[in-house]
């Protein structure tokens, strides 16, 4: 190859490419040249959530007509035939859940493949969940709770005659099976979740009633609890027939049943075959959920259709629609393994929650046709969607002091153009908001959102000159009172791309104020965080949103200072006098009294004016000390649901306060061709 | 040594001018002439001396801040300087104005020229503050439009970012930073590989060990544990140049081998003899007569080495193991363009990476031309 080939050979290479850089951007249809105003990507049609009935008393009450005969899929139905089942009337409770189907009542049968990193999303049902607005708790496993008139005693009634998933009965007994011999058990709780002061007292007022007697009010409890992954299975009930056999309490030779399985001693024994928060990890662990585990390996899960499930449609027929769901192992952070998948057809649903960056959606908007799938988009209910965090307890000397002068956070959250972040990291879909409730909390005010929410860099230098931090001499960067220039290290919550790109953002933003910043966008460690390490930290995962999360009580300080927590939490919770705790760091008084008023507010009923006058207070005082400064929100989280995939609904909210892609309900979803 | 006793021979024998000037010729003389006849080694030459200019240059020659966000324009595709237009050619080259607008449905932003607005291009205009060589403060840059309107000629970034401008910077980071690990690899390694040949005994055996030592050490997790290891505050530069020196300090072993080789096989040759026998010190020897001798084999390592380090660079920068932003490599740029999207929507992401092959051939193809001057056993 000769010199003139080579240069002739580069030229065309480059020319080539240019050719293919002009061609990448498709020609413009006119009608849509001109953009009015927001996009609107969640479409005309109204967002609701699948609703369900109670029980089919309720149902009938509400739609006048009494449920038809229960239904089966084909295949139990061919069991039942061969005698190897009940029939179906004999495997639902007296009472079942009604679902309403969000389309169309669907058809049995079929496969849907998925990718198993966040696979319990479509398996998981717990006694209680709520609806996506997070103000109302619905019955689900359950059939209702009732508080007693002084909120001292809480009774949760289960459904009589429900089975678990190899046809024992679900009762009491598994309650405080987990409750007496795993949270009061030493060897497998050393350190149990309640002081003996709080110990709450369960009676099983019979088989499928539990009374909570708790030591003084706790209207909180159920809103707390209310959490769809709260009262569930491995945390709040467990199958007693099925994991006796590894327990001491049941059996004398559970060390040598143990030893025999491989394990060291009874305790870890127990801790495998319960699998708390690994069910979807353990193949033939009985079950409430729609579907049971049956393989779990290396390459795929694998997990067929519960035949005792307690819930039917409408039509009386017992759900689920699917026979079976194969989860696909790719690694977690394989985002465009995973997109690809999605792309030559092999996976049905890809959930959005914590794995697509909305930076991803015009591509998948673009491939859609190509993909055979569709966009389904919900506004996340995060407080907000991207938050810079101070540490309070900054371990740098000088820098305490500065961080805590509030006329710095102040000027830092000035110095913030959100309009730049929301146009260049969210497409311009969110809005710019502080890190507070979200405007459906009942006792949310409109300042709170919009508190300093400006872009104004001559009042943040205003400010930071009041601070007392001057310029350098050549007016780069500030000073630091020890001369040093004001350089802080900004950290990453999840080591997302998104958090890196706010990162550089933000590194400019700040640079025309004077803070100079030096970024860390490999995820933090949660060391860093939990000993107060950190400086600056941003996060694309803000704190509990909804009425529910704030009516279950809220930690003293958010996602940060937990010296200052663990102090609080010892002052109040085990009511040690303040000279004589040692762990943690003593807290300023403001925040002390925030303390207070947090437990207050645990022990009124939430709603109630007294209740709201407090939460009022705790969030005027919160969302104007700017340790969390928030960006913007009501950001969309989006979905890819295959062709095949009906019933997929529309939520109006969506996010880990409700229990993510739970609220999807896939126990209703039906594939419109199914495969063999 | 037989070209030199054959050059001697001609010398003596009647011969043509031109002749006689290549037998008087040095040995640098004849390396000259042979590389200036390797045109592919020219070719690559001339490349590399482009691009090193370029990237001494880069605050001149860029438009715009690197670090600069356009919060219009993110995702820009490259824009053409053009001269011709409706009404036929002009002298200065102008480029057309930008529209963007963001698609109503699937939310991408969609750039069109427009032709209504046609900027001429400016040259030596003023813009960001530079220094020249990190001295003179300086505002003048080659080119640029007015008002501040947008020049992308290799589009922009995820951020608005002038990817033009960033390339350059880019040049500046990668073509560099490897250098200084480079150059401290080929020192340890001709000394130490160099002493250990040369004098053999307790020396070589030390050395020899120490080598093989050296080597055992798996150089990936190393620079893993180191880049976590070293200081959060560190400037990511700082952070990366700490890692080439540390692992140049590990990464002479092969080069030290070689070295010792060839002298093993060098110093029992006559002339070594007939040198020690006048009196010569061993680091004449070494320097004047021994390395000499296998000098062509020293330059291919070298400019192999380099175009490793610009490699290695890149590929640990895309997997976000060297450096990370806000500093700017080729390495950092192609991370950018880590998914589907950058792919099928922004192939202009991907340019670095023909930079980064343009740069490696054409230190390959000198490293060749080098290689085949410096060999004394060809024919000129």
């Amino acid at each position: 190859m000769t010199a003139r080939r080579f240069v002739g050979a580069a030229l065309l290479g480059a020319v080539a490419l240019g050719i293919l850089c002009r061609n990448a951007a498709p020609p413009v249809p006119p009608s849509l040249a001109v953009s009015t105003g927001k996009p609107d990507i969640y479409g005309s049609a109204p967002a609701a959530d699948v609703q369900v009935y109670t029980t089919p008393a309720a149902f009938t009450h509400a739609s006048g007509a009494p449920l038809p005969p229960y239904g089966e899929a084909p295949e139990l139905a061919d069991r039942v035939a061969r005698g190897e089942l009940p029939p179906v009337a004999a495997r639902l409770p007296e009472a079942p859940l009604v679902v309403r189907p969000y389309e169309s009542v669907g058809r049995y049968g079929g496969t849907l493949r998925v990718d198993a990193y966040q696979w319990r999303g479509y398996l998981h049902h717990g006694l209680f969940r709520r609806n996506s607005e997070g103000d109302e708790i619905i019955p689900d496993l359950s059939e209702g709770y009732a508080y007693s008139a002084d909120y001292r005693s809480l009774t949760i009634h289960l459904r009589r005659g429900m089975r678990w998933s190899d046809g024992a009965p679900f009762t009491v007994e598994d309650i405080l099976f987990v409750w007496e011999d795993e949270i009061w058990n030493p060897a497998l709780t050393p350190v149990p979740p309640y002081s003996d002061k709080d110990r709450p007292q369960y009676v099983a007022v019979d088989d499928y009633t539990l009374r909570i007697d708790f030591s003084r009010p706790r209207p909180d409890w159920m809103a707390a609890m209310s959490h769809p992954f709260s009262l569930s299975q491995g945390v709040f009930f467990n199958p007693k027939h099925h994991l006796k056999r590894w327990h001491a309490a049941y059996n004398p030779d559970a060390d040598e049943l143990a030893r025999s399985e491989g394990f060291g001693d009874w305790t870890q024994a127990y801790t495998f075959h319960a699998a708390k928060l690994k069910l979807e990890e353990r193949p033939g662990l009985p079950t409430l959920n729609p579907w049971v585990v049956t393989a779990f390996n290396s390459s795929y899960g694998m997990a067929e259709r519960n035949p005792y499930f307690s819930q039917v449609d409408t039509h009386g027929n017992q759900l689920p629609y699917i026979d079976r769901i194969l989860a696909l192992r790719t690694k977690a952070d394989q985002t465009q393994a995973k997109i690809m998948q999605m792309l030559g057809g092999e996976l049905d649903h890809l959930p959005g929650f914590s794995e697509l960056s909305v930076d991803e959606y015009p591509f998948l908007k673009e491939s859609e046709a190509i993909g055979g799938y569709r966009i389904v988009a919900f506004p996340s209910s995060m407080m907000s969607a991207m938050t810079l965090s101070l540490n309070p307890l900054v371990p740098d000397p000088v820098l305490r002091p500065i961080f805590n002068d509030i006329r710095f956070r102040q000027a830092l959250s000035l110095a913030i153009d959100r309009d730049a972040i929301n146009e260049m990291v969210y497409l311009g879909l969110g809005e710019p908001r502080q890190e507070t409730p979200l405007p459906l909390v009942s006792f949310s005010r409109p300042e709170w959102g919009s508190y300093l929410t400006e872009y104004d860099p001559d009042r943040a230098n205003a400010l930071l000159d009041d601070a007392g931090l001057a310029w350098d001499r050549r007016r780069r960067v500030r000073l630091r009172p020890d001369g040093r220039p004001l350089d802080l290290l900004i950290e990453s919550g999840h080591g997302s791309q998104i958090e890196a790109y706010v990162q550089e953002l933000l590194a400019g933003q700040f640079s025309r104020v004077g803070v100079k910043l030096t970024m860390e966008s490999e995820k933090m460690s949660h060391h860093r965080l939990q000993e107060d390490l950190f400086e600056l930290l941003v996060c694309d995962n803000g704190g509990p949103a909804m009425e529910l999360c704030f009516a279950g009580g809220e930690p003293y300080f958010l996602n940060q200072g937990y010296g200052w927590n663990r102090w609080l939490t010892q002052w109040i919770e085990a009511g040690e006098p303040p000279e004589r705790i040692q762990v943690g760091v003593e807290p300023p008084e403001e925040w002390k009294r925030l303390a207070l008023w947090i437990d207050e507010a645990r022990t009124l009923p939430a709603g109630s004016p007294e209740w709201v006058d407090l939460k009022q207070r705790i969030w005027d005082f919160r969302s104007q000390s700017l340790w969390h400064i928030g960006t913007v929100y009501r950001v969309p989280i989006f979905d890819l649901v295959g062709a095949r995939v009906r019933n997929f609904p529309k939520l109006p909210w969506y996010g880990w306060s409700t229990g993510a892609h739970v609220m999807t309900h896939p126990e209703q979803w039906y594939l419109e061709t199914p495969r063999p | 040594m037989s070209l030199r006793r054959s050059i001697w021979r001609r010398r003596r024998s009647v011969a043509s001018c031109d002749e006689d000037r290549l037998a008087i010729a040095t040995h640098w003389q004849l390396m000259g002439r042979k590389l200036r006849k390797h045109r592919l080694a020219m070719a690559g030459g001339y490349t590399l001396l482009a691009f090193y200019a370029i990237a001494l240059a880069a605050d001149f020659l860029a438009p715009y801040d690197p670090h600069d966000t356009h919060r219009d324009f993110p995702y820009a595709p490259p824009q053409a300087v053009r001269f011709v237009a409706d009404d036929g050619f002009h002298l200065r080259p102008f480029v057309y104005g930008l529209t963007a607008y963001r698609h109503p449905e699937t939310l991408r932003r969609i750039y069109t020229p427009d032709t209504r607005v046609r900027r001429p291009v400016r040259f030596f205009v003023r813009g960001h503050e530079y220094r020249v060589l990190g001295l003179a403060p300086c505002n003048v840059h080659l080119f640029g439009v007015d008002d501040g309107a947008p020049i992308f000629l290799l589009g922009t970034d995820k951020l608005g970012r002038d990817l033009f401008s960033r390339n350059l910077y880019a040049a500046r980071v990668s073509l560099t930073i490897g250098l200084v690990g480079v150059a401290i690899s080929f020192v340890l390694g001709c000394v130490l590989g160099g002493v250990s040949g040369y004098f053999g005994g307790v020396a070589d055996t030390l050395i020899q060990r120490l080598i093989e030592f050296l080597m055992c050490i798996p150089t990936l997790p190393l620079w893993m544990g180191l880049s976590a290891a070293l200081p959060k505050k560190w400037s990511p530069l700082g952070v990366y140049f700490g890692l080439t020196v540390i692992l140049s300090v590990v990464g002479w072993c092969s080069l030290a081998r070689v070295v010792r080789g060839k002298l093993l096989s060098l110093r029992e040759e006559d002339f070594v003899i007939a040198a020690r026998i006048s009196g010569a010190s061993s680091a004449r020897i070494i320097g004047r007569h021994l390395i000499p001798s296998f000098l062509s084999y020293l330059i291919v390592s070298v400019t192999l080495a380099i175009p490793g380090m610009i490699l290695g660079e890149t590929a640990l920068s895309f997997l976000g193991l060297g450096i990370r932003p806000p500093a700017i490599s080729w390495g950092v740029l192609l991370n950018d363009s880590q998914s589907l999207r950058a792919i099928a929507q922004c192939p202009w992401l991907l340019l670095p990476g023909a930079f980064v092959v343009i740069v490696v051939l054409a230190f390959s193809f000198l490293g060749d031309g080098l290689r085949d001057a410096a060999d004394s056993q060809s024919v000129v």
